[in-house]
């Protein structure tokens, strides 16, 4: 039966899963009570009536628990289709809205995008070199490298790197280990011979290396203990993925081809999986069980016993419930018993051991590149808070300018926080668009990075892959809520009410303080980040203008291991003195000529000096190396002879006088302000006769740009008749011609003028210089990249805010104008607020700049951190933008017309 | 008599066609309705209105009756008016078929 005039309450019932089943019983207590008062008044008994309702209504117990269930089931449904509901609306409400400014939607989005992706790019970067452990290790976590700690001379110094016998030792007497694995540095090798040669980087590891490491072949099986049983191994070679596809195009028949490393055969047996290179970051090609690796392995004849050469790094893991101390002292113990058993010269009982992480984070010194990647990590953060400040400025603005219809909502009856949800649903709509648009700006910007400025690092193939999109989505949601925020939080003043009544003069104070406030923090943010690309430039170019005294930038290197093939001392004279004679006539060749040590690149062994007659010579910084090279050496490199002469043919011919040139280094250090030539120099052991100095060339660097101390080298002539075993370096001086169109004729010539030689590794001599340069030239681009993306939003967003005020105070001007202002009067007006507002913002810039200046010092080279040029360019910059920004709308504003203002309201 | 499955929910909803009732008075308005001979577990009825409020044929409120006691008032919503619509015309057709098959004579 229906009942009239029933009250209801106004609200619908509000969903609350946690007490649907409290008000399920409250609905079936009520139909109970209806249900006896019902059967009471058809005559009933009380007690019967109340055991007939229970009847009636099912077996309750039972019922209770069901209906209870459902209620809840129910209530949690339509929850979920509430929000659903008010997120559809929300969402499309949005679209109307955005579609409605689509100028300043495409303003957010872009800048969005630019801020987001500048971040993704950054992290992906970092990722790779910091915080990802090396692919495809098991619990790289707890593999442990091996490192000792050594006094030499008073100096304690870590030392990462073992004998093959201190292996051993590990390997068999510290129990607690649970498996020990050595591996080589990776080294440049040859894959095939002759003119089809290429270059490949191969290392040399133990038989337990894979176990230890805990990685998988991808095909075939990966290296084994078995392989690698002394004296000779077994000739196999597990391939890089990269290489298998390669050369055999990833087929599953490579397995058991032969290849031939550096002219020795070996049989495939397994690839490793896809990006694993070990604990390194340089890309691996092939990997070689080192007992098989005859003539590849650094160490002489007796490898296997001799304690002298560490040229190994040792990894391993502990076995689980040991303390890393008791695997310490087991391994100290273990490396001095070996010392002295070993009956080596010097045995070094005073070492210690200790255990360093594999992860790229926790490396003891982390490279340069790392370092800046790290702070430009920061830096790209800094952009995006810039990039939000600004988005921010544009929102609050867009908020004001729709004041009167928030108003109206909000008299309506709309609760506030729906309205600020609404608002915030619409910056994260316009987020979620710069995010997207933020992918491709990754795709970019990593492919630029990573081939261009850090080429070295073994990169994946994709450089957007599931950390990196996840970081773009969590960005984009944290930056659409910040930049929503504010402005929907100050849209949705319930005073606004008033505005109504104010009519388009009311124009909140705290409102324009907010305002104000952000475009501080962008105007000091862009200083601090062109500051840094200025700093950056200036080292660069100070790097770049180092006088390394060889003509570097020009030059074309060339090595090629003819030992691998067999060919000697003479037959080798023979083979360079050909490759000279044949390469000297390619077209865009100025000279060719070749020593036993690159003139760049600390290749060299030291020796002693002495001159008869003097007893000892003022202590120097460090000792002399020495070098072989032919008569045309210096004009091919490019070093001055500052004092008497080169080499000639004479000096070259056997039985000649014994002559040498020394450096300007040497001359002034043992005969200061005297000219050293004609003078007599004894190199090496004292029954070596005194050469005559016939010529003193300039000073070249040796080791590196950032050089301590000056380097000593004396230049001897190289007798082909008694030339040391030493690798030769070949040395091309192009003419008219970049070297690198050089390095391809002048490899065809090294492989084939002479038949079966192994690959030539040519190379342009500044690759040497490149990876020193990388950390510079990183820093500069990417702070030039960021600084650029800074400047556009500071302007753009002073721009927005002064084009703002002045259309906000059209009325104003109006009045004015009316009131006999000049065009001058107001154009300084508008000029003056924007200037101010900037001046103050560049100031606590450059108060910043100059107090976190400190960080950088250490990255910067030979500049300072407070240098005042860069700084004064970028404050007369910054203020420039500012004026321009600022003028448009001064100028929008001298056009205003007193009468329309006055009218308009 | 047993009602034939599904029938309840739209007989639910034929109930509140005139008006928002709470399930007590749904439950007298069937008894009457149907003079007696539809037999519905009380129980029954309230997973129905449960399931019925879940699909969003229905929303519910809760109000106070004339003796100012609180209950729980359901009425229909535009989706379940159209499906009310939607399953009369369904059963009515049904019914005709099957009232026209077993009331006709051996041939026709």
């Amino acid at each position: 039966m229906l009942r009239p005039r029933v009250r209801r309450l106004f609200r619908l019932a509000i969903r609350r899963p946690r007490h649907a089943a409290a008000e399920m019983d409250d609905e079936i207590r009520f139909h109970l009570d209806m249900r006896i008062a019902q059967l009471v008044a058809r005559g009933w008994s009380r007690d019967a009536a109340i055991a007939e309702a229970e009847r009636m209504f099912g077996p309750l117990p039972a019922m209770r628990r069901s209906l209870h269930a459902a209620a809840r089931r129910r209530e949690e449904m339509l929850t979920m289709s509430d929000s659903m509901d008010a997120l559809r609306h929300d969402v499309s409400y949005a679209l109307r809205q955005i579609a409605r400014a689509p100028s300043l939607a495409a303003a957010v989005v872009a800048t969005f995008a630019l801020g987001i992706g500048a971040n993704a790019t950054m992290f992906g970067i970092i990722d790779r070199l910091l915080l990802r452990p090396p692919a495809h290790i098991r619990d790289a976590e707890s593999l442990q490298r091996l490192e000792l700690r050594r006094k030499y001379r008073d100096e304690e110094f870590t030392s990462g790197g073992f004998s093959y016998p201190a292996y051993l030792d590990f390997r068999d007497r510290v129990p607690a280990f649970e498996s020990v694995a050595m591996h080589t540095y990776s080294n440049a090798w040859s894959l095939g011979l002759g003119a089809g040669a290429r270059r490949i980087r191969g290392t040399m590891v133990s038989g337990t290396y894979f176990g230890t490491l805990g990685v998988k072949a991808v095909a075939g099986r990966t290296i084994l203990p078995d392989d690698d049983l002394p004296p000779n191994g077994s000739p196999v070679v597990m391939i890089g993925y990269g290489l298998w596809q390669r050369e055999f195009g990833g087929e599953a028949s490579a397995i058991g081809k032969t290849l031939s490393v550096s002219s020795r055969t070996f049989t495939v047996i397994g690839v490793a999986p896809p990006g694993f290179i070990g604990t390194g970051s340089q890309p691996i090609d092939v990997w070689i069980p080192v007992t098989a690796a005859e003539g590849l392995r650094f160490a002489g004849k007796n490898w296997a016993i001799d304690r002298e050469s560490t040229w190994l790094s040792v990894v391993a893991r502990i076995k689980p419930g040991v303390s890393s101390e008791t695997a310490i002292a087991q391994m100290t113990a273990a490396f001095r018993a070996g010392e002295l058993a070993g009956g080596g010269r010097r045995p070094d009982t005073t070492a210690r051991a200790q255990l360093a992480s594999v992860l790229p984070a926790r490396q003891r010194e982390i490279s340069p590149e790392r370092r800046v990647a790290a702070l430009l990590g920061g830096v790209s953060v800094l952009v995006l808070l810039m990039a939000c400040a600004n988005v921010a400025n544009l929102l609050l603005a867009r908020a004001f300018s729709r004041r009167r219809e928030i108003a109206v909502r909000l008299a309506l009856g709309i609760s506030r926080l729906r309205l600020i949800r609404q608002l915030v649903t619409e910056s994260i709509v316009l987020a979620t668009a710069g995010g997207l648009a933020a992918l491709l700006l990754v795709r970019w910007g990593s492919a630029f990075v990573q081939s261009v400025l850090l080429s070295d690092f073994a990169w994946p193939d994709t450089p957007i892959d599931g950390r990196v999109l996840a970081f773009t989505a969590a960005a984009t949601v944290a930056v659409g809520l910040i930049t929503g925020l504010v402005p929907a939080y100050q849209g949705s003043d319930p005073h606004l009410s008033r505005t109504l009544r104010e009519g388009t003069r009311g124009a909140g104070l705290s409102r324009s303080r907010t305002r104000t406030a952000l475009l501080l923090l962008q105007a000091a943010t862009s200083v601090v980040l062109l500051v840094g690309t200025g700093l950056f430039v200036r080292s660069l170019r100070n790097v770049r203008k180092v006088d390394l005294g060889v003509d570097i930038d020009r030059l074309l290197t060339a090595t090629i291991d003819l030992r691998s093939v067999g060919i000697d001392s003479a037959a080798a004279d023979d083979y360079f003195e050909r490759v000279r004679e044949t390469a000297s006539k390619l077209p865009g060749v100025a000279a060719v000529t070749y020593a036993d040590a690159p003139p760049f690149g600390d290749w060299s062994l030291g020796t002693k000096l002495s001159v008869p007659g003097r007893d000892s010579l003022p202590k120097n910084p460090g000792s002399p190396s020495w070098t072989f090279v032919r008569p045309n050496y210096f004009s091919t490199v490019g070093t001055r002879i500052v004092a008497g002469r080169s080499f000639t043919d004479a000096d070259m011919a056997a039985g000649a006088p014994s002559v040498v040139i020394i450096n300007d280094a040497i001359a002034k250090w043992i005969w200061p302000g005297q000219n050293a030539v004609g003078r007599c120099v004894r190199v090496g052991a004292d029954s070596e006769p005194c050469s005559d100095v016939i010529g003193v060339a300039a000073t070249t660097h040796r080791g590196g740009i950032v050089e301590d101390a000056a380097p000593l080298q004396v230049y001897m002539p190289m007798r082909l008749a008694h030339s040391s075993a030493r690798a030769r370096l070949v040395i091309v001086r192009p003419r008219g011609v970049e070297a690198e169109a050089l390095a391809g004729p002048v490899r065809r010539v090294m492989q084939t003028v002479v038949a079966g030689v192994p690959y030539a590794n040519v190379r342009p001599m500044h690759d040497a210089l490149a990876s020193e340069l990388r950390p510079w030239q990183l820093g500069a681009t990417m702070f030039a990249a960021f600084g650029c993306i800074a400047l556009m939003l500071s302007s753009l967003g002073l721009y927005s805010v002064v084009a703002y005020t002045v259309a906000q105070r059209m009325h104003e001007m109006g009045i004015r104008v009316a009131l006999g202002a000049q065009v001058a009067d107001i154009r300084r007006l508008v000029l003056s607020q924007g200037l101010r507002i900037a001046a103050l913002g560049v100031a606590g810039g450059t108060i910043i700049a100059l107090l976190s200046g400190r960080f950088v010092a250490a990255l910067l080279y030979q500049t300072s951190a407070r240098d005042p040029v860069v700084y004064g360019i970028v404050i007369v910059l910054l203020l420039g933008v500012a004026m321009v920004a600022s003028l448009i709308p001064a100028l929008r504003a001298t056009r205003a017309d007193p009468l329309a203002a006055l009218r308009a309201e | 008599m047993a009602l034939v499955r599904g029938t309840l929910d739209v007989l639910v909803l034929r109930a509140l066609n005139w008006g928002a009732m709470h399930g007590f008075e749904i439950t007298t308005w069937l008894e009457d309705r149907s003079s007696g001979k539809l037999g519905v577990e009380d129980g029954a009825l309230y997973h129905a209105l449960v399931r019925l409020e879940e699909r969003g044929s229905i929303e519910a409120e809760w109000g106070e009756t004339e003796n100012g006691r609180r209950a729980r008032y359901y009425k229909l919503t535009a989706a379940g008016r159209a499906y009310l619509k939607a399953e009369t015309e369904r059963w009515l057709e049904y019914s005709s078929a099957v009232t026209g098959i077993l009331t006709s004579p051996r041939s026709a």
